[in-house]
Order: structure tokens, then sequence, then C-alpha cells
């Protein structure tokens, strides 16, 4: 693992939390949260790599092998990476559908409105 | 109010900056050599001492660590399980008008003689996956992607109704619960299921089953992104 090539992943992980929480438009957020599960990723590659390494597939002959079980849990990552996503861009059509905004302040104030009025009621 | 949440969220970023900056400096600082890892040492001499398996990278998720295989697929299914419920709750969501495919004669014309191409490649990836690269995710992702490519092609909904989904859903489960079956068989019989058999019909199951699953599940999610698509 070559030390400038983890601080840029832990800087692309930084900077996907950063717009996590700094942007308001949902599908930013979404994009940032799809940001850190490459760079996540992509710190899982680096973790293993040995230069010289052969896939763990075939017979052992005398080869330098790389580590399988990184490999089986980015396959974990890859797959779940793609429920949460497709999940929350259909929460964030939903939304979308009922409030007609991707501003994550302005479908605030309408949910507190919506809830004032219904304890009101 | 919103000073105070300005001053939390300034909060927030200096607490995350100064956070990751300590992390990439001590990244920058310790080096380290590349080794392998105990765990995944035993696993791959585990995994290449059986002569049926010369993938590690399936003994690691078909057969060591499966209950990671397990737990993924569940949270999978639990997204495909809120996708069409939610699909079933909203129906401002459904327009219900149907839209015309795409009008593109590449796309048409490359979809009939494509489509078996890619089917048959996703059922070699997750029939050889103990052999070779490949396995059941990526052949049940390939698979679902090859009906999109009809989708696009024909239309969502003469696709939908020749895949149905509520009959593929059945299916799905089925599926799900032989998966565990065969592990937990595996996990008590580990020589009888992995090795001593003539052929690999169980792992094969194994493999194709998640193949199968995977291929219900993206095909579900990717249905209803191309049902509810807007004018592209």
């Amino acid at each position: 693992m070559s030390d400038m090539a983890s601080a840029i992943t832990i800087l692309i992980v930084c900077v996907g939390v950063l717009g996590l929480i700094l942007k308001r438009n949902l599908l930013m957020k979404l994009l940032s949260l799809n940001i850190v599960n490459t760079a996540t990723i992509l710190f899982f590659v680096l973790v293993v790599y040995r230069p010289g390494d052969r896939a763990p597939i075939g017979p052992d002959i005398g080869v330098q092998f790389a580590d399988p079980l990184p490999q089986a849990l980015v396959l974990t990552s890859i797959v779940i990476n793609f429920g949460v996503l497709a999940l929350s861009l259909l929460f964030t059509m939903v939304l979308v559908k009922r409030y007609h905004t991707l501003d994550l302040r302005k479908i605030e104030k309408f949910v507190k409105e919506e809830y004032q009025e219904e304890g009101q009621s | 109010m919103g000073k105070y949440s300005v001053s939390v969220k300034t909060l927030y970023v200096v607490v995350i900056i100064s956070i990751f900056g300590a992390a990439i400096i001590g990244a920058l600082v310790t080096g380290s050599d590349p080794e392998i890892s105990r765990i995944g040492r035993v696993y791959l001499e585990r995994s290449l001492e059986l002569p049926n398996i010369s993938n590690a990278v399936f003994g690691v998720y078909g057969m060591y660590r499966f209950y990671d295989t397990l737990f993924e697929l569940l949270i999978f299914s639990t997204a495909v399980l809120g996708i069409t419920v939610f699909s079933d709750l909203e129906p401002s969501l459904s327009t219900g008008s149907s839209r015309r495919p795409v009008e593109s004669h590449v796309v048409s014309a490359s979809a009939s003689f494509l489509y078996p191409i890619i089917a048959v490649f996703g059922i070699y990836l997750a029939f050889s996956a103990h052999l070779g690269p490949g396995g059941g995710f990526a052949g049940g992702v390939i698979g679902g992607t090859g009906i999109l490519l009809l989708a696009l092609a024909k239309g969502a909904e003469e696709t939908g109704r020749k895949f149905r989904e509520d009959s593929m859903k059945r299916v799905e489960y089925l599926v799900l619960f032989l998966a565990m079956l065969i592990a937990i068989l595996g996990a008590l019989y580990p020589t009888e299921i992995y090795n001593d058999l003539p052929g690999t019909g169980v792992i094969t199951l194994v493999n194709i089953s998640i193949a199968t699953k995977v291929f219900i599940g993206t095909w579900a999610i990717l249905h209803f992104f191309v049902k509810h698509r807007g004018e592209v």
C-alpha cells in the first residue's frame, strides 16, 4: 500500500462526507454517498495491492497469489451499494412527487407545516 | 434558529476535516509492507486444497464466509421488497401512460441478437464460478442488464409482461432458501458436500441460486426505474 495513494483515498472519502453534509440537493447527497462507496472500494484495492500478484485461481504452482478475502468483501460492498442507491432514489422520487422540489430545507419546511396542520385539526 | 444551524454545520465541517486530516497524516507517516492477511492465507490454502474448487474467491464467499453472502442477499432482497411495496403504495408514481420505446434503430436492431449472447454469457459465468473468474452475482447482474437492453428496445410494458415480477418473486425466496439449505449442509458435512461428490453439482447449485436471486432482484429494480423514467 503506497502511502500517498492511501492518503488520496482518505481525501476522497472526506470530500464525499463533506458533500453529504453541506449539499442541500438530495441527488447531490446521493452522489456524495456514491463517492464514499467508491473510495472505500478503492481503499480495499490499495490495501491488498502487491506488485506481481496473480489472481487466486488455479492450482498452487509456487506463484504469488493475491489475498482472496478483500475481493469477496468488495463484492458484498458493490451489491449493497446498488441496493442502497436504488432504494434511496425511490424515496427521492416519492418526495419529489409530493413536494415538487429537491431542496432538503424546503422539504423539511413543508413537512413541518403539514405536521402542525394535523395537530391543529 | 438559522444562526444556530450554521454554527452547528461549521462545527461538523471542522470536526470532519480534522478527523480525516489526522487519518491522512497518519497514512503518510506510517509506512506499511503489503502482506497477505492471516485469515486470507488460511482461506487461500484451504480452498486450493479442495480439488473441485480452483477459484479461491468463491471459496471465501461461497463456503467459509457464506454468512456474509447470506446477509448481503437479505439486504438486497429488502431493497427489492421496498421498491416493489412503495411502487404499489404510491400510485401517483405510476403515470400509466405507455411510453414509446427508444426510437433508435441501432438499439432495436442490436437488442434482438445481442440479448441471447448476453444471457448465455451470464449463465456461463454463474456455472463456472468455482473454476474461473465470475460468480453468481456477476452472472445475475449481467442477465438483468441484458433484459434492461430488451426493455429499452421494445418498451418496458411488453418486456414486463414477458418477465413477470410477481411470479418471479416466488422463485426468489425459494432460491434463497435453497442456498441457505446447501450452505448449512456444507457447514455440517464439508467433505461430503464440497469434496467427495462426483462432479460439482452442489457447488454449481449454490452459484445458480445466487445468480437467479440477483437476476430477479436486478430486473425488479431496473424495471421500476425504466417504467417510471422521464422523457428520454
